[in-house]
């Protein structure tokens, strides 16, 4: 800890030992100490060497008169609350904003439409017949698909028996 | 009033000073909250500003200037802090501004005018009277504080006033010159740093020796 330190700490009333320790072992900081306790009691002989004129508070209506003359009235719309509320009128227009916006959340969501259940697909394809004929084809295309294969596989049999005859 | 706020908001109204209330007041329509404040504190800011500039007219004027601030920015006040800090920080930014705009202009201290034998203005006027050198040497000792509170820096100034002749706390104090509070430890502690080195010859010996 500097002496610098120590001082400022000592000044704002820090007794911890730490500062105590620095204090007892440092001759420079013990008289700076010492001298700033005088200090204080000299700045006490600087005496207020000025008192409130009988006027101060006439002349300051005045100024406030003029003040006012001056800059025609632009209070602001004040709304009808107790004293204590006026400090605190925008949280509180706040928290009634917010308020009232979750209400409407609320209320718009519960009007929504809500939208029908729906099946289970094996269910609508049981009971859709647009969806029967889209499977029908599916079961056409498979087996076109497989036709190709199955009757070049018979002309290529029937080949290979000819041959063999011969 | 205390019990509708304390009813209604649970708020701790020890926190809220006799100002405070005054000046919620003085908000909502009560005019003459805004005299009581004026009363209470009007000897308070005009020895602080007067402190600072170290005149009386000034001091006078800059008091006026404060209150009048306070009255047209009753609409504004919101009690974050004390009432005190609040109408401080008003005083303070006043007395700166002034300082400030004056820094070259400002006329030297009638104490330290001398005529061409050497003689000061009051070593002139007290050694006509009886009792002239105790009156004499009071003034000196007055003078050397006075002037050696001026050669600080205007921020360090405001904070030893505040601090030691308007008994402000820590952080009154930060809260009207806009510092934290550790800033405004550090800045009182130079300042007492620096007086003590500038009024040594008082501390040691008692006597103005310069």
């Amino acid at each position: 800890m500097t002496c610098e330190q120590a001082r400022q700490r000592w000044m704002e009333d820090d007794q911890s030992l730490e500062v105590r320790r620095h204090q007892a072992g440092c001759a420079a900081c013990r008289e700076a100490i010492a001298e700033h306790a005088v200090l204080l009691e000299l700045l006490e002989e600087w005496t207020p060497q000025q008192e409130v004129s009988p006027e101060f508070e006439a002349r300051l209506h005045q100024r406030i008169r003029e003040h006012e003359a001056s800059h025609p009235a632009r209070r602001r719309f004040r709304w009808p609350l107790p004293a204590w509320m006026h400090s605190m009128q925008w949280s509180l227009a706040g928290a009634v904003l917010s308020l009232v916006l979750i209400c409407a959340g609320v209320l718009y969501h519960n009007n929504q439409p809500q939208p029908k259940p729906t099946l289970p697909i094996a269910q609508v394809a049981k009971s859709d017949p647009v969806v029967r004929d889209l499977q029908v084809l599916d079961q056409d295309s498979d087996l076109l698909e497989n036709f190709d294969f199955i009757s070049g596989s018979s002309a290529d049999d029937a080949q290979s028996a000819q041959s063999e005859n011969r | 009033m205390e019990e509708q706020l304390t009813g209604v908001l649970n708020l701790d109204l020890r926190a809220l000073d006799a100002d405070t209330e005054l000046m919620l007041r003085f908000q909502a329509g009560e005019a003459e909250c805004f005299d009581q404040l004026v009363t209470r504190h009007r000897r308070g800011v005009l020895n602080f500003i007067g402190r600072m500039v170290q005149d009386s007219a000034i001091g006078e004027e800059l008091a006026q200037e404060t209150f009048l601030r306070v009255y047209l920015s009753r609409d504004r006040y919101t009690p974050k802090a004390k009432f005190t800090t609040w109408l401080y920080r008003i005083a303070s930014h006043l007395a700166l501004n002034h300082l400030r705009d004056h820094k070259h202009d400002r006329r030297t201290e009638s104490l330290d005018e001398t005529d061409e034998e050497g003689h000061t203005p009051v070593q002139e006027f007290s050694d006509q009277r009886p009792g002239a050198e105790a009156r004499l040497l009071e003034e000196e000792r007055q003078a050397f504080i006075r002037r050696a509170i001026a050669k600080l820096p205007e921020r360090q100034r405001a904070a030893v006033i505040m601090h030691k002749y308007q008994g402000l706390g820590y952080q009154e104090i930060g809260g009207a010159l806009e510092l934290s509070e550790s800033a405004t430890k550090s800045l009182l502690f130079r300042a007492y740093e620096a007086l003590r080195k500038e009024l040594r010859p008082l501390l040691q010996n008692g006597e103005v020796l310069s």
